[in-house]
């Protein structure tokens, strides 16, 4: 007599294909995205159909707060160290060895050269809470964003034995120009003509 | 996890010698596959979607000699605050500030992109190339950083050869700027 099968069903489900997709999405934001530089600083930039692409390094990047509040920040750790030996020199400052580590860490900063010191001591989580005033432009005792300016150019000769950083400037939509064009007068000052303007894609035919 | 490895008995009577499983339990991997999908998505941005736009100002030396403009051949942007943008363009010679004519428009395809266009084709008939408008791009101090962005994206887009950013302190723009009270 024939034995009636009953199909068991098994609760197993096959993941091999689920998996795949799994590693095929992994990989794909493994390689088109980037990480988030730790932000100190919310900026909504503008939309343009400007095609050329960022640049992976050597680059001077200037942060424009919409209350017109500046932030500066070097891609190349070598370069930031130099910086903070060329900070020392110029306002006859003393940085040790952890405050040097914190500095080569720092993505962005912005407040005077003198609270410098104080900022980088701090543990890394309080830094972060640290609500950070901007760089110092103002004239009276010399202009320190000229000043920074020139040094990071410096540093990175140093480092580079050429003059390759880039200026790129990351500014937010409602930003008054004032705060904008002040920073280009300090690097026109110093015969920085060209500068880049950091903007999000947009399609042309809007 | 959901794999519950329900053994037929029959079967695995007959084989007392244990056959591995040639299947392998994916679900484990499956999970470590989203989270670090999860981990990706949250830490990181696409850096696919900045682009950046190239300025270069002319070198500030009193000792250059430039080519001069002549100022029929300009149109003046005056960026105004609360995203207002003012245009005008002036005749060579101009004495009497009080009856030039300006006007304001936006930023959009149809404002500023068609001023442009319509300054171009007027200046074409006239020198017969489509180079020979220049932009004298002005922005007053407390006008927003984007239409600043968005005056740059229209040349870009119209090809416009020349234009200039120039601080808005000539007479004729102290007399739109107290005229509108900007």
């Amino acid at each position: 007599m024939p034995k009636v099968k009953i199909p068991r069903k098994s609760t197993a489900i096959d993941m091999t294909a689920m998996c795949d997709v799994a590693f095929l999405l992994l990989t794909f934001f493994i390689l088109t995205t980037r990480f988030r530089a730790a932000e100190v600083v919310q900026i909504d930039i503008p939309a343009s159909t400007a095609q050329i692409p960022i640049p992976d390094n050597d680059i001077m990047m200037f942060n424009i707060a919409p209350d017109g509040k500046m932030f500066f920040g070097v891609d190349k750790q070598e370069v930031r160290l130099k910086i903070l030996d060329k900070i020392e020199e110029r306002y006859q400052l003393k940085f040790n060895n952890q405050q040097r580590e914190a500095f080569r860490t720092l993505e962005l900063w912005g407040m005077d050269v003198n609270q410098l010191s104080d900022f980088l001591s701090k543990e890394p989580n309080e830094r972060a809470m640290v609500k950070q005033p901007g760089l110092k432009i103002d004239t009276t005792g010399g202009n320190q964003l000229e000043a920074l300016i020139l040094d990071a150019r410096k540093a990175d000769f140093d480092v580079h034995n050429n003059t390759l950083l880039r200026v790129a400037i990351k500014c937010d939509k409602t930003t008054e120009y004032k705060a904008f064009d002040k920073l280009i007068e300090a690097l026109q000052n110093l015969k920085v003509n060209k500068f880049n303007l950091i903007t999000s894609a947009k399609n042309s035919a809007e | 996890m959901t794999d519950l490895h329900v053994q037929n008995k029959d079967t695995h009577q007959r084989h007392n010698r244990k056959t591995s499983n040639a299947k392998v339990d994916f679900t484990a991997m499956v999970d470590l596959g989203f989270l670090l999908i999860t981990f990706f998505m949250l830490a990181t941005n696409f850096s696919l979607d900045n682009k950046m736009m190239t300025i270069v100002k002319p070198v500030d030396d009193s000792t250059f000699v430039g080519s001069s403009i002549s100022v029929s051949r300009t149109i003046s942007l005056l960026i105004g605050p609360n995203n207002k943008l003012y245009y005008y363009s002036l005749p060579d010679k101009i004495t009497d500030y009080s009856n030039i004519v300006y006007d304001s428009t936006d930023y959009s395809s149809q404002g500023l992109r068609q001023v442009i266009m319509n300054r171009q084709k007027l200046l074409k008939k006239k020198y017969g190339t489509t180079d020979s408008l220049y932009i004298m791009i002005k922005p007053l101090p407390n006008c927003r950083y984007v239409n600043f962005v968005n005056i740059l994206d229209e040349i870009a887009i119209t090809q416009i050869k020349g234009y200039c950013i120039v601080k808005p302190d000539e007479e004729v723009d102290r007399y739109i700027i107290n005229a509108l009270n900007l």
